[in-house]
């Protein structure tokens, strides 16, 4: 394997890096481990193949972010014809219900919540960068968050504010 | 919201194989293995559907002029009128008329001598309707008070000529009738248009060797001609159909004869189409030349 940088950090260092955010996302948005780990090293690889250049850290996570949600959408798409057989429990993403973490309840939002909620509470974004990372408008990210937030409180057994 | 997190999520444990499979990436210059790797499905399906359509433009192109698809060349053939005593393997001679000098009527007490003018580029088996000849109008016009102008005359003047005795069947006092040997009415296969029949009949006798053996035993075999004389562009069967009582299959050759007893049947100098066709469609086709 030829050495291959991304602002000073070798291909090795990223991954090791980013590991967490891209596994994150990954089973975020598939809830399946397997799947996850597909679109895990996929979106690793194409950062090795495609080198892209960056200008700062913060490109390059928005990047591996970006590219991984990608990765689960197509995934999703070519796999959206196969259902699930209804006993595979292995390779499924399970948290706990606490009080505090809300990771359990983030599951069983849609998808277009989930993504939303997750960069903004998870990883810290602001509604401009979700939107610019997600190719959507502000007013769109807001919407998606209010309604992502009115659905966990609906999970949670708590009052909707409409 | 604040005192909420996705911790179990965010710093969930990723397993070492994952990291691993991650690290063991593909070389660089591997290529896809297969064809359409590089291209989108959008852009496979927009190719897919231009060969589809391009090959169904092409099938309708082909369907449309299949004479050209047909392995079979066929000969020369030539077409020869008013034919009675002919054989059918005798048809290198090509004597034909025009329209014209069928739907002009002329004055049968008037005795037709252009054929003589005829006689140098017409072998023996030239037709009566060759003896009226625009060249010889202005006599007739002057004699004849009911005579059409030089002009050609549409093929519905033909049937109104028959009290005028066409020239396919002059009387016998038509010096031209011991001339040709053609203009005989006894001579002619149909017999009837012979002896002051109005009817202007004409045979037409196309020889070609073409290989239609295999078709014999088909009894839906028939023959069409098509006109593509620049006065009939238009392509259409100029004939009706010719059934299979009409062919004559000899020794790989086709023969065939038609009689022509209609005015609007009759062929135009200049070139035309035949075709063969059975149950299954067109099966040969060939060019034959009216002079």
């Amino acid at each position: 394997m030829a050495q291959v940088e991304f602002l000073g950090l070798s291909y090795e260092d990223v991954v090791k890096k980013y590991k967490q955010t891209v596994g994150a996302v990954c089973i975020m948005r598939l809830k399946s481990y397997a799947d996850a780990e597909d679109c895990f090293q996929n979106t690793f690889f194409k950062l090795y193949l495609n080198s892209p250049e960056f200008k700062d850290e913060n490109h390059l996570k928005a990047w591996l972010i970006r590219v991984a949600i990608n990765e689960c959408n197509k995934h999703i798409r070519t796999n959206k014809r196969f259902l699930p057989l209804e006993n595979e429990s292995d390779g499924a993403v399970y948290f706990p219900e606490e009080k505090c973490d809300m990771s359990w309840a983030l599951l069983r939002l849609e998808d277009k919540y989930r993504e939303v909620l997750y960069l903004y509470y998870g990883e810290d974004y602001d509604i401009k960068e979700i939107a610019e990372l997600m190719g959507k408008s502000l007013n769109t990210i807001k919407t998606l968050l209010r309604r992502g937030r009115e659905k966990l409180k609906k999970i949670y057994g708590g009052e909707t504010d409409e | 919201m604040s005192e909420f997190n996705f911790d179990k999520l965010k710093n969930h444990e990723i397993p070492d194989s994952w990291v691993s499979g991650a690290l063991n990436v593909p070389p660089k210059d591997e290529k896809p293995p297969i064809v359409f790797a590089k291209f989108s499905k959008t852009l496979a399906f927009v190719a897919t559907f231009a060969v589809v359509c391009a090959l169904s433009v092409t099938l309708f192109i082909f369907t449309q002029k299949g004479d050209t698809l047909l392995p079979h060349t066929p000969t020369q053939s030539t077409v020869e009128t008013a034919l009675p005593t002919h054989t059918p393997t005798d048809s290198t001679e090509s004597n034909s008329s025009t329209n014209e000098s069928e739907t002009t009527p002329t004055n049968p007490t008037e005795p037709q001598t252009d054929s003589t003018t005829e006689s140098s580029e017409d072998l023996e088996e030239e037709t009566t309707v060759e003896t009226s000849k625009p060249t010889q109008r202005p006599s007739d016009s002057s004699t004849t008070p009911n005579s059409k102008p030089s002009k050609p005359s549409s093929p519905t003047v033909a049937p109104d000529s028959s009290t005028e005795e066409p020239e396919d069947n002059p009387p016998t006092s038509n010096p031209d009738a011991e001339k040709n040997p053609n203009g005989g009415a006894s001579s002619t296969p149909n017999g009837g248009p012979a002896n002051g029949d109005t009817s202007p009949s004409k045979k037409i006798v196309l020889s070609d060797t073409i290989s239609l053996e295999t078709y014999l035993s088909d009894p839906d075999i028939y023959f069409c001609i098509s006109s593509f004389t620049p006065d009939n562009m238009d392509g259409g069967n100029k004939f009706p159909d010719i059934k299979k009582a009409d062919i004559i299959f000899a020794n790989g050759m086709v023969h065939i004869e038609y009689i022509i007893d209609n005015e609007e049947e009759k062929l135009k100098p200049g070139k035309h189409q035949y075709v063969f066709y059975n149950s299954m469609g067109m099966i040969s086709t060939g060019t034959f030349e009216v002079y």
